[in-house]
This record gives structure tokens, sequence and C-alpha cells, in this order.
């Protein structure tokens, strides 16, 4: 059978392991997220989410 | 390569052995519906069930709900949290106890309870923020990945197979089990979800949770998808492999948020994940 392939773009390593130890700054930040949404980035699509997450990450705790 | 397909009928007949609701769910759940609610006898009824009693304590005393310490029966759970959060936490409280954890390579149990909670609570608040029933939309978001834990549960092998060929090609589950198994998580979750007799709505949330179908108006699946989505995105299942699954843009347009409004569901969400998932240890 073929097998469904996948524009062949390396996935970066993450840079957050887990909620608690979340990353922080803006590069680490945009490192996990390229790899949470590496699917849509690899189709060459804007996931709706993508910056609206990067703002949330990037503000201030309340 | 070769691969494990699962028979539709393997599949059905593993359904079918999953153990009916207990009997104090369904009346809770069925009571719901009624106006002439007898609490007093309802609350006897899940009493009598002491091992359900007992988890149902459990939860309503995580810090979720603002009163760990202060629920000490199931009539006072009822008198502090209404009818309807009760039923919810004995659903969950049962959902959660009716699947063993089996070895399955590459499933984590504990992350996809932290990501169905995620998501339950998640599609809670898109609810609220588009005037839509909170408790169904936490049972959707609770059990929209109903499927994967039936198929880690009962086709182990299989389903480790199809994660590891899922990891090795860096592609989301869900592809990888339609190749592979014939069928996939979805599929599977509205048969569970037929067999334990909830609302059509929820089913169709489960069935449907990845591929919305189009309405004019924002559906329970649409808030189960556009949920997992968000859930997925937050990190909230604490794999370091979770990927984001495509959106569908139709159904986010039903949705229809405001920026300020997915910045307070984010931070809601992630509270409340984070306050409730200890207490919900299995």
């Amino acid at each position: 059978m073929s097998e469904p392939t996948r524009s062949a773009v390396p996935a970066a390593e993450p840079a957050a392991a887990s909620p608690t130890a979340r990353a922080t700054g803006a590069a680490e930040v945009r490192e996990r997220l390229n790899y949470l949404f590496r699917a849509s980035l690899q189709d060459g699509r804007l996931h709706p989410l993508y910056h609206l997450i990067q703002q949330h990450r990037l503000r201030e705790p309340s | 390569m070769t691969h494990p397909t699962l028979h539709p009928d393997a599949v059905h007949a593993k359904v079918r052995t999953l153990p009916a609701l207990p009997q104090a769910v369904i009346e809770l759940r069925s009571a719901l519906k009624r106006e002439d609610v007898a609490v007093d006898e309802l609350a006897a009824t899940i009493s009598h069930d002491q091992a359900l009693t007992a988890k149902t304590l459990r939860l309503a005393n995580s810090s979720f709900y603002g009163v760990a310490g202060r629920v000490s029966s199931i009539r006072g759970a009822i008198n502090i949290l209404g009818l309807r959060t009760v039923a919810t936490v004995a659903t969950t409280a049962v959902v959660i106890s009716s699947f063993d954890r089996t070895a399955c390579a590459g499933f984590d149990f504990d992350g996809f309870w932290r990501h169905a909670l995620a998501t339950a609570f998640c599609a809670q608040e898109l609810a609220a923020a588009t005037h839509m029933d909170g408790e169904a939309a936490f049972s959707a978001g609770l059990l929209h990945d109903i499927g994967r834990l039936a198929l880690a549960t009962y086709f182990p092998l299989e389903l480790g197979q199809t994660l590891a060929w899922a990891g090795e090609h860096d592609v989301h589950s869900i592809e990888a089990e339609r190749l592979m198994l014939n069928t996939d998580h979805a599929a599977v979750g509205g048969l569970i979800a037929e067999h334990w007799n909830f609302a059509p709505a929820i089913a169709e949330a489960i069935r449907c949770h990845h591929e919305p179908p189009a309405h004019k108006s924002a559906t329970l699946a649409d808030l189960a998808h556009v949920a997992d989505n968000m859930t997925h995105a937050l990190d909230l299942s604490g794999l370091d492999e979770d990927m984001v699954p495509p959106l569908s843009l139709a159904a986010w347009e039903r949705v229809a948020l405001s920026p300020q409004q997915v910045q307070k569901i984010f931070e809601r969400t992630e509270r409340q994940a984070q306050s409730v998932r200890d207490s919900l240890t299995v």
C-alpha cells in the first residue's frame, strides 16, 4: 500500500517538556509553537490559533 | 509494509463488551431531563453504589469546584454543586474507571486524561462564550477521544504499531489510524457513545470532532473540535510529541470568538486543567 508522505521538513526538538515547565522566552515559545503546529506549517498553512497562542504565551501573567 | 487492520466486526464486538453505565448514573442523567426530580431518592440511589460515591466525592472535593473538603455525601454534593454538575462528575468518574490501563506502546494514559480534561474545560468555556449547554460541552470534550482509549485498551498491539508509524512519519495519529487500522478513533468513539446511549449531539461531537459537519450555527461538534485544537495548542497534555491537528475554518467561524474571548478561554482552561487534574489520578 502507498504511505502518505509529508514534505521533509525536519521537526524541531521540543523546547518545553510539560505545561509546568513551559517556555517563557520569545525564542523558546516560537520554537515550541513551531513544533506543535508543525503539521500546518509543513503544509504551508498558517493555523488560525498560532498567533493567538503566541500572544497568550508572551503576555505577562495577570 | 505489513500492518494490522481492524475488522469492523472486531471493533463492534469489543465495544459491546464495555460494561453498561451503572444504573445510578443512568438515573442521574435521565433525571436531568425531568422537572419533577426527587433529589433525595436520586441521592439514595447513587449512595448505594459505594465505588461510584467514593469517586464522585473525591472529584467533587477537588479544588476546581471551590468546595474542597466540604462535600461529604451525595446529597451534600447535589446541594452545593447542583444536580447537573454532580451528574457530570459521576459520569466522568465512571468513564475513567471503565478502561483498564493495559500496556500499549506509545500510548500515555496520564497524558490522555490530561488532554481529555483540558478539552472538557475548554469546551465548557466555549459553551459559555457562545451561550450553549456547558454540561453537554463538558461531556463532549471529556469523551471526544474515548475511541483512542478503547483502541489502546482493546487493541494495544495494533494501536501501538500505528502510533509508532505515526511517529516515524511525523503525521497526526488519525491519519495513521485510517491508513493502518481501516478505522479511526473518532469512529470508534461514536460507537461507544451509541453503546452508552449518550445524547445524539454528544455522540455526533465525538464521531465528528476532527471534521465537524456543515451547519448554520455552532454545534457541539464545533465546540469539541475547537476545544481539541486549543488544548493541543496550549500544550496541556504534557506530551513532548504533541501536534495541533488541522482546524476547520468553517467551524472556527461558526464559533465566532473575539480575540479577547479567546485569551480569556486560554487563561481559564489552563487554570482549570491545572487545578483538577491531580484529583483525577486513575
